[in-house]
């Protein structure tokens, strides 16, 4: 988007600001003619859009904002223009005051366009569109840019993309104010401006109204400005108190890390020489801290992912084995799921009697297609099917829970190259 | 490369106690030829040192792992690289692979597990380990962007589905062949193939695939 062909949009840019400067030469020209003028200005206008239109609309899109500096610029252009058209004495925007009419009410909003003198086009109940419009649009654009600026000023910036920020494009980072300071109150001046205009012809006739009216008007715009200010203050308290909030919470941290890994690490220390109780040791705070850093402690039970984990970590501590755990997906736990839980408990129990040693993995897969999980050893084997009847572990408490949860479990075991354990549960909704 | 010629590492990690461990854990089998902490020395030791595979910590100070595979790739050098982090989190791994590493695996393996997975990487193969078969797996199965001119992620075949979802379970290549009917190196082909999906060409495309799922912030200045 940013690889412009500078080259020939130059050239393009450059012949159409040599047109629009022949039709202000053209303009200037005393008794020139209005339809010269305007025919090289068009001229020049459709270059300018036709080959700056994609580079405009390329950054816009990156900074929003641009907009209102562009609807600011195109009204002070739009003036410079009519004035100059009026000057060269173009027929077509003769000034038409009325001369003689009776002292017109109070508010009297009838008013002339500033540049041209003509009265205002468009109206609504009397009530001239073009300049009340434009001025809610400046005071409502100035209003937003203050705001963002104070809001970047403090901090407050989303680091994500929000809705916010894609209207005015505000960096994550502050020291760049100014960029949208300026403007946003160059906009309420524009604003300010257009108002007073508007009631500033009733000074003839109503000096005291108007100038009433004047000093409101200067007021709203100060509050424009300063408002954001103001909530820019409020708003500072709250970050002071986020940040107590967030001392609290480092002081818990440390309390946390004190209890339990400084502990644990005291206990190694005088457990040195008994490498197998370092390692049981290291490895179970391993596992306490992963699930506190990942603030699965006060949900440990709400979740298949959190109750396998702690059924593992509980299974190594019991039995003394190493077992990798990886988990994709989760769900909520719920009276089946449970059942699956305790079937895979007797499942790493069994794995861990029959594979002393051997590493164990444990795969919990769980998505749309319900849950999966995996039990496998890298221990002996043995032939399934010569298991006598009356050794019931596997069958009872593995299969016959699975079965009766409207699950399955599936025991796969070559001799020599270990064992699997397959439980799978499918989502609720399909069981019924 | 004979096999028992020993391996010449480069380990790039910040804490010093950890690259002393690795290195007497190691002092057997591989010749430590050069340390590093943080990515710009990293990239400078590697370029010296032309080591046979490079032990990348994911964590680093100033850009982390992924700096250091985008600045060797930027000097057009690419060693094998075998990642390393004590992080469990996806969104730290699933974007090594994807800057350039051929492998993963988590601080608290065993010595010769590690040994084993320094060589398959040294020799140009991937090692994955359960976990990581088990993020890749997650990272194919999430939902696909809707914008089209967004690259997404090639779907996997469903051969290449199973031999990751066995990597996940703890198989081994071999064993994998054998339930799967096929030859050890077909299932390293798949493997290979699964790697190069991952990892696209452009530093672009990673930048927008991970910003796009959240993974990191994309800044607009």
């Amino acid at each position: 988007m940013r690889e412009l062909n500078l080259d020939r949009s130059q050239t393009l840019l450059a012949l159409a600001c040599a047109a629009m400067l022949a039709a202000l030469a053209a303009a200037l020209v005393p008794g020139g003619r209005a339809a010269i003028v305007i025919a090289l200005a068009v001229l020049g206008s459709v270059g300018v859009f036709a080959h700056m239109a994609p580079a405009a609309v390329a950054l816009f899109r990156r900074r929003p904002s641009l907009v209102l500096v562009a609807v600011l610029a195109a009204m002070i252009i739009g003036w410079v223009v009519a004035v100059v058209l009026k000057a060269s004495g173009g027929g077509w925007l003769q000034s038409s005051i009325p001369s003689g009419a009776p002292l017109p009410p109070f508010p009297n909003l009838d008013s002339y366009n500033f540049a041209t003198g003509t009265p205002w086009p468009w109206r609504l109940g009397g009530l001239p569109l073009i300049p009340l419009v434009l001025m809610l649009l400046c005071a409502a654009g100035g209003f937003v840019l203050n705001a963002d600026a104070v809001r970047v000023q403090l901090g407050y910036a989303q680091p994500r993309r929000s809705s916010w920020r894609l209207l005015t494009s505000t960096p994550t980072r502050g020291g760049r104010i100014a960029v949208r300071a300026v403007p946003g109150v160059a906009l309420v001046a524009t604003a300010a401006f257009i108002g007073i205009s508007l009631v500033s012809q009733n000074i003839v006739y109503h000096p005291t109204q108007a100038m009433l009216a004047i000093i409101v008007i200067a007021a709203i715009s100060a509050l424009l400005i300063a408002g954001p200010v103001a909530v820019g203050l409020m708003l500072r308290v709250d970050i002071d108190k986020e940040g107590r909030a967030r001392e609290e919470e480092r002081q818990r941290f440390a309390a946390h890390l004190h209890d339990s890994v400084l502990q644990t690490l005291a206990l190694i220390q005088r457990q040195a020489s008994d490498p197998e109780a370092v390692a049981k040791l290291a490895r179970r705070q391993e596992h306490a801290l992963r699930a506190w850093m990942a603030g699965e402690t006060d949900l440990s039970s709400a979740t298949v992912t959190g109750a396998v984990r702690d059924m593992v970590a509980e299974v190594e501590d019991e039995q003394g084995i190493k077992v990798e755990l990886t988990a994709i997906g989760d769900v909520k736990l719920d009276d089946r799921s449970e059942e699956l839980v305790a079937a895979a408990r007797e499942a790493l129990r069994n794995a861990a009697r029959h594979a002393p040693g051997a590493p164990v993995n444990v795969f919990l897969n769980i998505n749309g297609h319900g849950i999966e999980l995996f039990v496998r050893d890298g221990g002996p084997g043995f032939e399934f099917d010569a298991v006598p009847p009356e050794r019931r572990g596997l069958r009872d408490a593995v299969i016959g829970r699975m079965s009766l949860s409207g699950g399955s479990a599936l025991v796969e075991s070559t001799p020599g190259e270990g064992t699997e354990i397959v439980l799978k549960l499918p989502p609720s909704g399909r069981a019924r | 490369m004979s096999a028992d010629a020993p391996l010449r590492v480069v380990v790039v990690d910040d804490h010093q106690i950890f690259r002393a461990g690795v290195r007497s854990e190691l002092a057997d089998t591989c010749e430590i030829v050069g340390e590093a902490g943080t990515p710009a020395t990293a990239i400078t030791t590697i370029l010296e040192a032309k080591p046979d595979v490079v032990l990348l910590d994911v964590h680093l100070p100033e850009g982390g792992g992924v700096a250091v595979l985008d600045g060797l790739r930027a000097a057009e050098v690419n060693p094998p690289v075998l990642a390393l982090s004590v992080s469990d989190a996806s969104e730290d791994v699933v974007p090594m692979i994807r800057a350039g590493a051929l492998g993963y695996v988590t601080k608290t393996i065993e010595t010769d597990e590690l040994i084993h997975a320094l060589r398959m990487v040294a020799a140009g193969d991937a090692y994955f380990s359960p976990r990581l078969a088990a993020f890749v797996l997650q990272a194919f199965s999430a939902p696909q962007p809707k914008q089209s001119d967004e690259p997404g992620l090639e779907a996997l075949t469903p051969r290449e589905r199973e031999v990751l979802h066995h990597l996940a379970r703890g198989y081994a290549y071999k064993q994998i062949a054998m339930r799967l009917g096929i030859s050890a190196r077909t299932v390293e082909s798949h493997v290979g193939a699964v790697l190069r999906k991952l990892q696209l060409n452009s530093r672009h495309e990673v930048t927008h695939w991970a910003a796009s799922r959240g993974l990191i912030d994309r800044e607009d200045d």
